[in-house]
């Protein structure tokens, strides 16, 4: 396994971590923040993380 | 209205067409448009259907982050694609494989069954979703028609034409399905004008959505913060903010869908299609695992808003949620960006369907129609009858969706038709993951678990909502099938309490994934499996692409192949195909083609065919020709089977075969360095002891009469090292090679000539029970090989352990045999030695003898040389004794000239005497020489004995005379007559006497007589003379030979007459010695045999 296979695996099963019972429950509250619900800011905000991820991976496997 | 919106519609569906045809074109002039990652990324937003364009934000709207975990999925499947998707699309390009089903089929050994089965899965897998595409499409017609033209303005003549919207919409994908998809047969040809138009949709429906975002955000409302704080205010939409809330996903569901989704990014037919067959490069997976996430970042950025927007706008209403994006901006006053919604919503539909469509044609045409059409063996040209039959396939693909729309998608919600194609997609992950990195799934546990899948995604998901929409009775939900409780397809075996797709996971993870592994240990991938297997796990590993392929032909059989491809791709293609590999690889056209490039054509023909007809199909019609071949290519067929065979075996197989042949390597070093038998059963004990892990290793030899004999006496133990030794003494533990030999297991080893070991089920006891037979066996394992040469029996190879029951592989047993036969022939070779050996000391030990005798002989020779010089010098000193005397008494004759007449006579009488002496010297030198050069011959005749004494007596009485000694003859008168030669005979006896005469002194008497004994006749001449010394008696008899004492010696003995008597007795087979005499004196005695006549 290269060592891009290795960090594309490991930041999967993370991100698959953070979406999931617990983890995702513990920003699940019905509050707002800067007026936005802080769930919605979590999950885009771990989404756009995510696509920063792909694309550092992305520029990793050159 | 529906004029307007049909005709915008046909105007967009025009300007993707002109899209799709000027991409199209410009690949016939070599510039790709669609060939860079932002298109590639850009078509794989196919994903972002009409579903999620309209769903979305139906699904927010009722289930506040619902519709999330869609997206999630696909985001975090992203994150592996450079390895994952890459590595999928890199087996797809090396086979030529362009659907879901061909991949199935060609990873687990070309199955049709399992193409056939996956195709069907597929079909109807992605029916309810084809149907959510019509749904939403049809649905927005409505809209825009109340929005345009209100039902109270509305023609009547119009309003009563109660068109089907859907089916119309139906019947204009398929159009725009058959324009792009189906204008040519090979699939495998990308189809850049439809990746031109997807992409270009998936823009136009990025902007259509945004554009209502972005109005409905910050043109209606002040910005995202206005719309939540408003919503936050009443206590129902709060709710929509947290997961786990009465109105909101639980947990389970939020992960399962992710989950499902995952899956459902990689493997919907449209999506394997976009992602894997039409990929230009692989190096365009990098861009797109990050472009593609982000595409759906931004399509759903405004999906909640828009969804708490409708809900602050219009209230909750079931189902109409679905079309807060049409809704909205009509409810607000902008008509047009209505319409560029509905533009938006339309372009996710149809490029959907049209790729959707072609993906599920062909898989059904590669892995249901094609497979018939092969076994049914058509022989004609078909080509042109696969195009027809691909349009069929893509109108029946759409046409079933409507009919799924139709029958059961009024009642259901977008989301839950999409989702229940996401679970049918789900269904392929297990099988086509694993495929990818195990090698031992085999093709039977793909299709149970296949099989497995299937039946729990139709149970639990499509016959409740088959159930739902009123089709089937609805008592088999609620109560179960049968009425059993535990079989309700909400709530499989109990399994309560779950939202239906965790619940379908759930079982889809037992059976599917459980069905997979399980099947595939119990029933193992075969031989043809394997070599697929290997192509597509290995796919990146260079060193391991070795193909083992079709079978090579012998011959040209170009033509051939291009009539076969010609069938199915048709003729101009084909020819197209030749023609190109022709040039690849510099053959002139019409020359033959070399023929270790065949295998590598029929593989190229045979991929040509699979991206048309699917890699089952291809490789039943490549092999159905090649069998053809077969009588003229049988050698080559064999060669390859070879090949394929060890390339089948594992690395470590491999690894075994290696070892096993240094050993034999070793084993043939070791036994022709090895000349002698010990050294053979040495050389084999260490070696067998060292790799095989056994105790101890004895050469049995038969002997001549077929028995087995030890080639030692102590027990064949040969120590490994520490940890080995610490059992027992060797003579107690270990059997003497005595025992082995008279073993049951080495007898029948040697009589059958067959291997014998203990697993055989007879006699597993190696020796007899002994006295202590508490004790335990010493030896519970062994092996008797029997030892070839040629087709002799030579002996038995036995070997065994002590260390408890070993088993015996048939590999190491063949290899065992191998070794014997290796023995075998070393004994032999021995054995040659050995009796070269033995031949070639006895012709030494020959030559050795020979040579002795030679040098004997050559002693002898210079022995009768010296004797001879010896003899000569003797002779002439003899002749110089009486010569000297005879000169000098002449000379005093001569030179007295007065001299006394007395005196005178006295000398004359001396030179006489000299003469008469020289005469016999001389007569007797006669005899000797003729004795000698064997000569001598004798007249035998009867002769009487007294006769001759007479006769010796008459000649010696002169002399006897003279020295006054008597003779007295003593001869009986009854004596038989002898067989002698009477002038020899009498020599002797007158030899004797005269001998005798000499000797005797005055006055004395010599007594001659004869007298018979033992069949002979004993002459005897005795004197009374000084006799002979006892030393002397052997001597006398030689030539010129003197008594020590010189007392027998007179003055006129020549020395030779003893020498010759002896001569002349020994040649009439009779014996001469001498002894004392009675009273003194020598008693000389001879016989003669007795004549018989």
């Amino acid at each position: 396994m290269s060592a891009g296979e290795r960090g594309s695996l490991v930041a999967a099963l993370t991100g698959l971590l953070l979406l999931s019972y617990p983890l995702v429950n513990l920003p699940n509250v019905p509050i707002l923040v800067l007026g936005i619900p802080l769930l919605y800011l979590y999950l885009f905000g771990l989404w756009l993380a995510g696509v920063g991820v792909a694309w550092l991976l992305s520029r990793n496997e050159e | 209205m529906y004029g307007l919106a049909l005709a915008v519609s046909g105007l967009y569906l025009a300007l993707l067409f002109g899209v799709a045809y000027f991409a199209d074109k410009q690949r016939e002039r070599g510039r790709s448009l669609i060939a860079n990652p932002y298109i590639y990324s850009l078509s794989l937003a196919i994903y972002c259907t009409a579903w999620t364009f309209y769903g979305s934000v139906g699904r927010a709207a009722e289930t506040g982050l619902g519709f999330l975990p869609v997206y999630l999925g696909p985001t975090l499947i992203a994150l592996t694609w450079w390895s994952l998707l890459r590595k999928i699309v890199r087996i797809a390009k090396e086979n030529n494989l362009t659907t879901i089903a061909d991949f199935f089929s060609a990873r687990y050994g070309n199955s049709t069954a399992l193409g056939m089965l996956v195709s069907v899965m597929v079909v109807v897998g992605i029916m309810p979703y084809t149907a959510l595409q019509l749904k939403a499409v049809s649905s927005t017609f409505d809209v825009l028609e109340s929005a345009f033209w209100p039902p109270e303005l509305a023609p009547a003549g119009i309003a009563g034409l109660d068109i089907d919207k859907a089916f119309l919409v139906a019947v204009f994908m398929s159009l725009f399905g058959i324009m792009f998809g189906a204008r040519h047969l090979a699939p495998s040809e990308r189809h850049e004008g439809m990746i031109a138009a997807v992409a270009f949709e998936s823009v136009v429906k990025l902007l259509a959505f945004m554009s209502v975002g972005i109005f409905v955000t910050f043109g209606v409302y002040g910005g995202f913060g206005d719309i939540f704080s408003r919503a936050s205010e009443i206590d129902a939409y709060r709710e929509l903010f947290v997961l786990d809330s009465p109105s909101a996903p639980g947990f389970a569901s939020w992960l399962s869908v992710t989950v499902l989704s995952a899956a459902a990014v990689m493997f919907l037919p449209r999506q394997f299609h976009v992602a894997v067959v039409e990929n230009v490069s692989e190096d365009h997976v990098r861009k797109a695992m990050w472009l593609f996430p982000l595409y759906l970042l931004l399509i759903n950025l405004f999906v909640l808003p828009i969804a708490f927007a409708g809900l602050l706008t219009f209230g909750r209403q079931p189902l109409q949620s679905d079309l807060f994006v049409l809704t909205l901006p009509i409810q607000h006053g902008q008509p047009a960006l209505a319409l560029f919604a509905f533009i938006g919503g339309l372009s996710a539909a149809t490029a959907m369907l049209v790729v959707e469509s072609v993906a599920v044609s062909t898989v059904v045409l590669n892995n249901l129609i094609v497979p018939l059409v092969v076994q049914l063996g058509v022989a004609r040209d078909v080509s042109h009858w696969l195009l027809t039959g691909r349009r069929i396939g893509i109108v029946a693909v759409i046409m079933l969706g409507y009919l799924y729309f139709r029958v059961a998608g009024t009642s259901n919600s977008l989301v839950n038709l999409g989702l229940i194609s996401f679970a049918a997609a789900f269904q392929f992950a297990p099988a086509i993951l694993g495929g990818l990195y195990l090698r031992w799934l085999s093709r039977r546990g793909a299709i149970l678990g296949l099989a497995l899948g299937f039946t729990v995604w139709t149970y639990t998901l499509v016959l409740p909502a088959l159930a739902d929409a009123a089709l089937l009775p609805n008592g088999f939900v609620e109560r179960g099938l049968f009425g059993v409780a535990a079989l309700r397809p909400g709530a499989l075996f109990g399994l309560g309490g779950l939202d239906p797709w965790s619940h379908a996971l759930f079982w889809s993870v037992i059976l599917n994934l459980g069905g997979l592994l399980i099947g595939s240990l119990y029933m193992p991938p075969r031989d043809d499996e394997v070599s697929q297997a290997r192509k597509f796990v290995d796919c990146f590993d260079a060193a391991e692409r070795a193909d083992a392929g079709p079978p090579s032909v012998a011959g040209n059989f170009s033509g051939d192949l291009e009539a076969l491809m010609a069938r199915f791709i048709g003729a101009l293609k084909a020819a197209d195909r030749m023609r190109t590999y022709r040039e690849q690889h510099g053959i002139a056209p019409g020359a033959e083609i070399p023929w270790p490039l065949h295998a590598d054509l029929i593989s190229s023909v045979e991929r040509e065919l699979a991206g048309s007809l699917g890699p089952a199909s291809a490789r039943i019609l490549v092999e159905g020709y090649v069998k053809q071949q077969e009588p003229r290519m049988e050698q080559i067929i064999d060669a390859f089977g070879e090949v394929s065979l060890s390339l089948e075996q594992g690395r470590e197989d491999l690894g075994r075969r290696v070892r096993e042949l240094s050993i034999l390597y070793d084993a043939s070093t070791r036994l022709s360095s090895s000349l002698a038998r010990p050294d053979i059963v040495q050389a084999v004990g260490e070696l067998v002891t060292k790799e095989f892990n056994l105790d101890g290793v004895d050469v049995l030899l038969a002997d001549a009469d077929g028995n087995l004999a030890p080639q030692r006496q102590t027990p064949a133990r040969i120590d490994n090292g520490p940890g080995t030794t610490a059992r027992g003494s060797p003579g107690e533990r270990y059997p003497t090679p005595r025992q082995l030999a008279d073993s049951p297991a080495a007898l029948r080893a040697y009589r059958e000539r067959r291997v014998v070991t203990s697993q055989d089920p007879l006699p597993r006891r190696l020796l007899p029970p002994t006295r202590a037979a508490q004790e335990p066996e010493p030896i519970r394992s062994y092996l008797a090989v029997p030892i070839f040469s040629g087709e002799v029996t030579l002996g038995v190879l036995f070997a065994y352990s002590a260390r408890g029951l070993v088993y015996f592989s048939p590999e190491l047993l063949q290899l065992v045999q191998v070794l014997a036969n290796q023995v075998g022939s070393a004994i032999a070779n021995a054995q040659l030695y050995e009796e070269l050996r033995l031949v070639s000391l006895d012709l030494d030990r020959k030559v050795r003898d020979r040579t002795g005798e030679l040098e004997h002989a050559n002693e002898r020779l210079r022995e009768n040389d010296r004797l001879k010089s010896e003899f000569l010098s003797v002779v002439a000193h003899e002749f110089r004794t009486p010569l000297t005397s005879i000169c000098s008494f002449s000379e005093i004759l001569l030179s007295y000239d007065e001299l006394d007449l007395v005196r005178m006579r006295e000398f004359v009488k001396i030179i006489n005497d000299e003469g008469e002496r020289l005469t016999r010297l001389i007569t007797q030198l006669l005899d000797i020489s003729r004795i000698e050069s064997g000569k001598l011959e004798l007249a035998l005749e009867p002769q009487d004995a007294g006769d001759i004494l007479e006769a010796a007596k008459r000649i010696a009485e002169p002399v006897a005379a003279r020295g006054d000694v008597h003779l007295r003859l003593d001869v009986p008168s009854a004596l038989p007559p002898v067989l002698a030669d009477r002038d020899r005979l009498i020599q002797v006896v007158t030899n004797l006497l005269s001998n005798a005469v000499r000797v005797s002194p005055p006055d004395e008497t010599i007594r001659v007589s004869a007298r018979r004994e033992d069949g002979m006749v004993l002459f005897s001449v005795a004197d009374r003379g000084p006799g002979v010394a006892g030393e002397d008696r052997e001597a006398i008899f030689e030539k010129f030979a003197r008594a020590q004492a010189g007392s027998r010696r007179g003055g006129d003995g020549t020395g030779l007459g003893l020498f010759v008597s002896r001569e002349i007795v020994e040649h009439h087979r009779g014996r001469i010695w001498v002894i004392t005499a009675l009273g003194g004196g020598a008693d000389f005695r001879f016989t003669i045999p007795i004549s018989t006549l």
